[in-house]
């Protein structure tokens, strides 16, 4: 059969080329073949130790098990497509302290959030999703006056927060915030006289607690539904401004 | 490590508190010289706190809510003036939170209501100083600050159960301002306005003085409740026009100079000119004098006329000031004919006491007599006769002649034409 000539050809060519082949020609250090270790050295030198038997039985399982867990820990994320980051728009009501001595003079805030789950480089599986921090830009601001003497003030927060979160849902995707951070406040006013304008502007430490809900229900397999509902306080300088509301976003 | 951090963080916050050592630097309104608002830098002597706003002048508050209610059942039982008082404030506020830019030492105010607030403590400072400096008042007799009530909510449910706007008031039951909001008035806000301001704080020190620091001044309640009150009419008038006098006496200490007509940066010019104390020709004609002799307080008052009365009063002392060149003296003398112990030569208090059991007693004579008899300098004296016998309409031979308090160089005037009499 032409197909067992072939094979038997090649075998005869093969087992040649073994016969033939001359020593090998590059002989430096490194790439000087390894040698397997003598084992009869060895056998002489120590006896073979078998691994110590515990006598109680389930010892073991509870060895291999906490081996496994520790594995597992090790592993987390490995199978998480997610790297940790979301950007989310803001809304609310800021709720400003109100220098005319009301309870609060609530405007408009809108902002902007990035947030960057730190905890994943920590290798610890119960911080990996409950450790975070935001980087957060919110603007509020407020006119008043009449048409002949009115004036306009804006305010922007500009904070980095950590937070630690309590994680709960079947995929951890919702969990109860706690947050404290700071930064600074930047304040720019501007009054109006008939025509003319004096602007002026200022910026303050910032101080920036509170808490909240946070979701990021999986919407693919590397992008998730990011959202938050919130109650933030901001200490602007001696000021303190109450944010009540909420952001929404990706995350991945 | 975590004690250190939180108590350098309370060292930061406590250090983001602007504390500036008294006098204190700040921005506020002013009106300049070409007759519009301008922000400038303006030292307050008495603030002592920046933040609420608070010195031994004044301490603004916000958020107040006072309803005067007659059928309140809180009013109901209450005996004294006090519990009165304290029963019309409903809400009783808190203090107010001015948010400040500090730039070089000196405060700049960080939105509009805190421009307004120091505006408002501003004026009340000038105002004080007037009284203080020009009045021969002395700062004790002032007491603790004046509570001003910020933006409150001021009903009075009998005329309208919704809060009062585009005012300023100084209401002597609660002992306190009110600057409330404003809506129809788009000039500038009242609290700006250092000769409005300066109007009510005189209200404040008419009350002091005159009435005794009463909140229910019995000229107001035992004479009002009559149908005709004509000592109560006169001395509503009295109030109002002697703040005016004393609004523009504030105006005349600033650095754009008097300003007769200082509510003009505020009202409409309908008001400005009926209030316009330059105006000469002022008089007291017959229906005004039939409505302050025989018109109930309620009616009297209902018409404007203790304003078109008081405007009168306060013109003809005007005019006085300014043509004798005497006008601070004169406001110095009008101010110790408030309250004068002294035998033989009593002020409106004393005055209100002897008429108090007939207010037919406390008219435009007796009242012009005080003024007259607290003036020493005699061609003030005479200026003040002619023009009280001529704008008020004062039969000459009530002040002048044998034991009156005029001159006898002092025969009136011919602005007005003598009314006939009754």
């Amino acid at each position: 059969m032409r197909t067992s000539t072939l094979h038997a050809r090649l075998l005869i060519l093969f087992l040649g080329a073994l016969a033939l082949s001359t020593p090998a020609m590059a002989q430096d250090e490194d790439d000087a073949p390894l040698a397997y270790p003598d084992d009869d050295e060895l056998e002489e030198d120590t006896p073979r130790k078998l691994p110590r038997r515990s006598s109680d039985p389930t010892a073991d399982y509870d060895r291999m098990q906490d081996e496994s867990e520790e594995e597992l820990e090790l592993l987390a994320g490995s199978d998480d497509p997610n790297k940790g980051f979301a950007g989310e728009a803001i809304v609310g009501a800021m709720l400003l302290e109100s220098s005319r001595g009301r309870f609060a003079d609530p405007t408009l805030s809108v902002g902007l959030r990035f947030t960057w789950e730190y905890g994943r480089i920590l290798n610890n599986e119960p911080l990996r999703e409950t450790l975070w921090a935001d980087v957060r830009w919110m603007m509020a601001g407020e006119s008043s006056g009449t048409e002949l003497i009115n004036g306009s003030s804006r305010n922007h927060y500009f904070s980095v927060a950590p937070a630690y979160e309590f994680v709960f849902g079947k995929e951890k995707a919702f969990g109860v915030f706690g947050q404290l951070g700071g930064g600074f406040a930047f304040q720019s006013t501007s009054l109006t006289i008939g025509t003319e304008v004096t602007a002026v502007k200022g910026i303050k430490p910032l101080l920036q607690y509170g808490m909240g809900l946070r979701g990021r229900p999986r919407i693919s397999d590397t992008m998730a539904l990011s959202f938050r509902v919130e109650l933030m306080r901001f200490r602007r300088g001696y000021l303190d401004d109450t944010f009540v509301g909420g952001s929404i976003g990706t995350a991945f | 490590m975590p004690r250190t951090v939180i108590a350098a963080a309370l060292v930061l916050l406590a250090a983001c508190e602007p504390a500036p050592a008294t006098p204190v630097k700040a921005r506020a309104l002013v009106l300049s010289g070409n007759g519009s608002y301008v922000t400038q830098e303006v030292t307050l002597n008495t603030l002592t706190d920046v933040i609420h706003m608070e010195g031994s002048v004044a301490k603004l508050v916000g958020g107040a809510r006072i309803e005067l209610d007659p059928a309140d059942p809180e009013l109901q039982g209450i005996t004294t003036e006090e519990a009165f008082g304290n029963a019309l404030i409903k809400a009783s506020g808190r203090p107010v939170t001015a948010s400040w830019i500090t730039k070089d030492n000196v405060l700049w105010p960080a939105d509009f209501h805190t421009w307004n607030l120091v505006t408002t403590y501003y004026n009340f400072e000038k105002a004080r100083e007037y009284f203080n400096t020009v009045g021969n008042i002395p700062n004790a007799d002032f007491g603790d600050p004046a509570t001003v009530y910020y933006f409150a909510d001021f009903i009075l449910k009998d005329t309208n159960p919704d809060p009062i706007r585009d005012n300023a008031l100084w209401f002597a039951p609660t002992q306190s301002f009110m600057v409330v909001p404003f809506d129809e008035l788009q000039k500038a806000p009242l609290a700006i306005n250092s000769g409005i301001m300066s109007h009510e704080y005189a209200h404040m020190v008419f009350n002091l003085k005159v009435y005794g620091k009463r909140r229910l001044p019995d000229p107001i309640v035992l004479w009002g409740n009559f149908g005709a009150s004509p000592g109560a009419n006169l001395i509503k008038a009295l109030d109002e026009g002697l703040a005016d006098y004393h609004g523009y006496g504030v105006t005349c200490k600033s650095a754009t100079g008097c300003d007769p007509r200082f509510f003009r940066t505020s009202f409409d010019d309908r008001l400005s000119n009926d209030r316009d104390l330059a105006k000469p020709d002022r008089c007291v004609d017959a229906f005004m004098r039939e409505q302050l002799r025989n018109a109930p307080l309620a009616t009297f008052s209902g018409q404007g006329l203790e304003y078109k009365l008081g405007t009168i009063i306060a013109s003809a002392l005007y005019q006085a000031g300014e043509s004798t060149g005497q006008r601070e003296v004169l406001m110095r003398s009008i101010i110790s004919a408030y309250s004068d112990e002294t035998s033989g030569n009593p002020g409106l208090k004393q005055l209100i006491t002897i008429a108090l059991n007939n207010q037919q007693n406390f008219n435009l004579t007796s009242v012009s007599a005080v003024f007259i008899n607290h003036v020493t300098d005699v061609p003030l004296k005479t200026a003040l006769c002619n023009e009280l016998i001529d704008h008020l309409q004062v039969p000459v031979t009530d002040l002048v002649g044998p034991g009156r308090p005029c001159p006898p160089t002092a025969q009136g005037g011919n602005t007005c034409p003598p009314l006939p009499d009754p």
